[in-house]
């Protein structure tokens, strides 16, 4: 299996009124092609800082992250844009879309900034197939204030899957939503995950780390331990139960 | 503790609070600089002439020798004593002298139009002020101010000495003391200058030098308009006569830069008033979140709103206070331009004024706050943190749809967001539009007034050069006949001839001041009578030209004076015999304000009583081009060194004074200014988007926008609006022209006006030049997007 992310002593460190904040902390792990990972921990032990460090959202003070073979690293802002642009996607708590465009435009928006081998047709397509698959292209021409809260996610989602990316990074994508809703946006990066998407997630609930297929905890800007999470998805109370154990263990 | 916040608000919200500080500074120095200009000027020239203490008539007689006055001046004293009209008049003596008698200091022979008037500066018949807009209210023996035109030609400064001589012997030496601003003899479209010295010098020059005398009358009048009328009837010898209305008009070169100066104040005053609404209502919406959030724990409305009042008043005052202080300067600078000729009114009255609309664009900034915090009452504390939004949508924001477009990403966003949030793009569309017509106009202006065809407004006839010797003129006007004139011309042609030069043709132009009536009504009016040219060389707008010994055509003013219809007879005097001519046309003409009745050719007048005449028109066979005229007038000039040889524009500039030179740097300023201003707001409204949209920004970022593209999406946004702000200017510019100048040149005599319109001027090169540096600064402004960072879209409303 090929690795989609390679992380190495990696360090992020805010200055504040002259005090130094050390969020990460020599950080190390891999992430192979095609898992799904989720990242946890207390808030403020650096998951959001950790996530936003290696995908390139955010400049680290040390360290290295190797994306798919590209040390982004050292990569110029322009350069790294251009991976964020087509290498990946990224889903945030907090649904942001441009507000004068509609749900479908949002969605496009990246892939008409990207693509220069698809035509625009072919991008209306299969952005049309990508809101069929997650049940929002009756919402397609809608104003963004038009739709739910699980719609605009299941949109930012689209949107994040628009320029076929190799790995998506999301940060709390269920923390904005209800229960319900929660359930249907897992369901649908499940799926994803299913058909070779990589993923890498932070988040606080239990029960949508328990449908990844590793954990990794982090505390005080370190990565405490890892858990893999072998067995069928149908067993998901098993599951819950196994990672319960063990985030209690870690001190959760 | 409100303090407490509002220093913490302050500090925190540093550039956006920044941002509203500026703008009250800039409203506050346009509209109070602006204001007071608007005052100073629609009055300036009246006021100037009430200063002066100028009569309601004027009238300027030669005759008469030291202490004694003429016959004529003996019938006008007369007369004037009878008038029932006449309230009050003063008679003052004067001298006259020509070039030939003027010698400056610095060996060169004299340039100077008409006959020079000398005065004592303490006449009765008006003030006189220098150039500091001082009263000369003493002068020592020995010195001499000069008129502002008279110095110019001369290139007479202060300390320069000049020497008045008579064809007696006499000499008297004068060291110059200054220019001197003349309300009645002051403007350029006064043919006649005046020089003022002491009263001693005077009294020994009148008695001693042999210099022509004359008097000169200052009438207050019961009725200026029905004195002017009885005054008509007589049929006293004079040099000039006119009322004070007509004095005021001569000043329409200050007029017209003073219609410049007044509209680029009220364009400045709309602009900042826009500026300003734009910045208050996107400081107080940024202000909502925490507004909200200060609800939410439970302070009270009336707090909440003592609490941004307080803010709004702060920055108010310390915006006008700076806004008052730069409008005195910035009013000062504007002003000068119109202060050449005229003396305007300056000192505590002005700045008393500027003050009082400081302390009203406080009042107004409140009073604004005030009203937008109201609102804060109607919204819970959700909707407040929601800025003012209560979530609900009515009508889709986005009109058009990406997914039908062939635009690029970027250039899709931008055009999306023009036509989603029109208002709040329409600050800067107005701002350019309003400085496209600023720049258009004055260049109209220049443009149709340095054109070929300002001769036919003019009423002259088309012709290469004019061969003007004054000494020749008078010479001939004394002789009193035709065919002097005649005989005038075809030794002109001969002597060109001679030298080489072929001339098509020769002809000339012989005025006069006549009497026309028709019925009751009578005027006294400048009429001319052409020799050598054809009825046909003439425009006119109305009628068929005049044929016949017993045909004229008159100026539209004349015709309204007297109520004279085309196909009507009107009579007209010269000589003392009145005649009846049939009106067969009617013209426009800037001459003498539009004034003027034309003789044809065949008619007889009394020569004897010419009042001038223009000088050789010669038309060349050659048709020379520019560089070829340049070279034959230099050739004249060297065959007739005593006369003055010109171009028709240059013909004309020199009876109405260069009016094209004297708004050309103007236009370069009013250009400076209106770039300056679209940088200025596109600048400012480019840093409030990067506050207001950084949110947005972010996100873009996240999703792989290169800061390229994010600068891209902004600045053809801007590119938009501005293209629509300039094209819309550059469509209107020349509408906005005939409405504006074309009411100056109306107030000149001219009906109507075909502007001359350089196409590649006001169609590209300045709206380019404008778009250029604006797009420009807008890319320079957009460089700070560089320092947004993807978590900026937690600010993302």
């Amino acid at each position: 299996m090929r690795e989609a992310l390679c992380v190495k002593d990696l360090c992020k460190t805010y200055v504040t009124n002259k005090r130094q904040n050390n969020v990460l902390k020599n950080v190390s792990f891999t992430i192979q092609q095609g898992e799904l990972v989720a990242v946890m921990g207390p808030s403020g032990s650096g998951k959001s800082t950790l996530l936003y460090s290696v995908s390139g959202m955010d400049r680290p003070t040390a360290g290295e992250v190797v994306l798919s073979g590209t040390r982004i690293t050292d990569l110029k802002e322009k350069e790294l844009a251009k991976v964020r642009l087509t290498s990946m996607g990224f889903i945030f708590q907090q649904m942001h879309m441009m507000k004068n465009l509609s749900i479908m435009d949002n969605i496009l928006l990246p892939a008409y900034q990207a693509d220069k081998s698809r035509s625009r047709q072919e991008i209306n397509e299969f952005c049309l197939a990508l809101m069929r698959k997650l049940g929002i292209s009756d919402v397609a021409e809608n104003d963004i204030t038009e739709v739910s809260g699980g719609q605009l996610q299941r949109a930012c989602i689209c949107r994040s899957l628009i320029n076929k990316p190799e790995i998506i990074f999301a940060d709390e994508p269920t923390g904005a939503l209800n229960r319900s809703a929660s359930e249907d946006v897992m369901q649908e990066l499940n799926k994803l995950n299913q058909e070779g998407t990589t993923i890498m997630l932070v988040t606080h609930d239990m029960k949508v780390a328990a449908k990844c297929s590793r954990v990794l905890y982090i505390v005080d800007g370190n990565i405490r331990g890892e858990l893999a999470m072998d067995g069928p998805d149908s067993q998901e109370k098993q599951r819950e139960r196994k990672l319960n154990n063990w985030l209690i263990e870690m001190g959760w | 503790m409100y303090f407490r916040i509002l220093r913490k608000d302050l500090k925190r919200k540093k550039s956006i609070n920044l941002i509203l500080l500026i703008f009250i500074f800039l409203s506050t120095m346009f509209i109070a600089g602006s204001l007071n200009n608007f005052a100073v000027i629609l009055n300036g020239v009246e006021n100037f002439m009430n200063q002066s203490g100028i009569g309601d008539f004027l009238i300027v007689t030669m005759g008469g020798s030291s202490g004694e006055l003429s016959e004529n001046d003996r019938e006008i004293e007369e007369f004037l004593k009878n008038q029932a009209q006449v309230e009050d008049y003063t008679a003052d003596e004067n001298l006259f002298f020509s070039k030939n008698q003027l010698k400056p200091g610095n060996g060169k022979t004299a340039v100077l139009d008409n006959m020079a008037i000398l005065n004592p500066f303490d006449i009765r018949q008006q003030k006189f002020y220098d150039k500091e807009n001082r009263e000369i209210t003493g002068m020592q023996d020995g010195m001499i101010y000069i008129g502002q035109r008279l110095a110019e030609k001369n290139h007479l400064n202060p300390g320069d000495q000049l020497k008045i001589q008579s064809e007696e012997g006499y000499e008297k030496e004068f060291q110059v003391a200054g220019e001197l601003k003349d309300a009645f003899l002051g403007s350029d479209m006064m043919g006649t200058q005046r020089c003022v010295i002491s009263q001693n010098d005077f009294q020994e020059m009148s008695e001693e030098s042999g210099l022509l005398h004359g008097r000169l009358y200052s009438v207050s009048c019961r009725d200026a308009e029905a004195f002017q009328a009885e005054y008509n009837n007589c049929d006293f010898s004079e040099m000039f006569s006119c009322s004070r209305e007509l004095v005021k008009t001569t000043y329409v070169m200050e007029m017209v830069i003073a219609a410049v100066i007044l509209l680029v104040s009220i364009c400045l005053m709309a602009i900042s008033v826009i500026m300003l609404r734009f910045t208050i209502v996107f400081t107080i919406n940024e202000d909502f979140k925490e507004i909200g959030i200060m609800k939410a724990i439970g302070i009270r409305d009336s707090s909440i709103r003592k609490l941004y009042i307080v803010k709004y008043f702060v920055m108010a005052l310390t915006g006008a206070l700076f806004g008052f202080a730069a409008s005195i300067p910035f009013s000062r600078g504007l002003l000068m331009q119109v202060t050449e000729k005229i003396v305007i009114e300056e000192g505590g009255g002005s700045i008393l004024f500027q003050l009082w609309i400081s302390v009203l664009i406080v009042g107004v900034v409140v009073l604004f706050g005030y009203y937008s915090t109201g609102k804060i009452r109607k919204f819970s504390p959700m909707d407040a943190i929601r800025n003012g939004n209560s979530g609900e949508r009515f009508r889709k924001k986005g009109i058009f749809q990406m997914k039908r477009s062939h635009l690029r990403a970027t250039t899709f966003l931008a055009y999306n967001d023009v036509v989603s949030e029109f208002r709040k793009y329409l600050v800067l569309m107005l701002t350019s539009m309003i400085g496209v017509w600023l720049v258009v106009m004055p260049i109209n202006s220049i443009n149709t007034l340095s054109s070929e065809k300002i001769g036919a407004w003019f009423a002259l006839t088309e012709c290469d050069f004019y061969l003007h010797q004054e000494d020749k003129v008078s010479e001939l006007m004394a002789q009193g006949t035709k065919q002097g004139w005649y005989d005038y011309l075809e030794e002109c042609r001969e002597r060109l001839e001679q030298d080489g030069i072929e001339v098509e043709r020769a002809a000339t132009e012989v005025y006069f001041k006549l009497r026309v009536r028709k019925g009751e009504k009578t005027y006294k009016s400048f009429a001319i009578q052409g020799f050598g040219t054809s009825p046909e060389q003439y425009f006119y707008d109305e009628g068929q030209p005049p044929i016949y010994e017993n045909e004229i055509a008159m100026t539209h003013m004349v015709a309204k004076k007297i109520d004279a219809k085309l196909g009507d007879t009107v009579y007209i005097t010269s000589g003392g015999e009145e005649k009846p001519y049939l009106l067969t046309a009617l013209y426009q003409s800037m001459n003498n304000m539009g004034e003027g009745i034309r003789f044809t050719e065949k008619a007889e007048l009394n020569y004897a009583e010419g009042a001038g005449g223009f000088g050789a028109q010669i038309t060349l066979k050659q048709k020379p081009d520019k560089k070829e005229l340049s070279e034959v007038t230099d050739r004249v000039q060297k065959l007739f060194p005593e006369a003055k040889v010109e171009t028709t524009a240059e013909f004309i500039g020199s009876m109405i004074g260069d009016i094209a030179g004297r708004l050309e740097p103007l236009k370069l300023l009013i250009l400076a200014v209106v770039i300056a201003i679209n940088v200025l707001v596109v600048v400012l409204m480019q840093k409030m988007f990067l506050i207001r949209e950084r949110g947005e920004m972010g996100m873009l970022k996240s999703i792989g926008f290169s800061d390229g593209a994010l600068i891209g999406w902004q600045t053809k946004r801007i590119m938009l609006v501005l293209f629509a702000g300039i094209a819309a200017g550059t469509l209107t510019g020349t509408p906005f022209s005939e409405l504006t100048a074309g009411r100056v040149f109306q107030m000149m005599g001219a009906e109507k006006i075909e502007f001359v319109l350089h196409p590649l001027e006001i169609y590209a090169a300045y709206p380019a030049a404008l778009f250029a540096v604006t797009v420009l600064a807008c890319v320079l402004a957009m460089r700070r997007v560089k320092h947004i960072s993807v978590q900026e879209m937690n600010n993302i409303e």
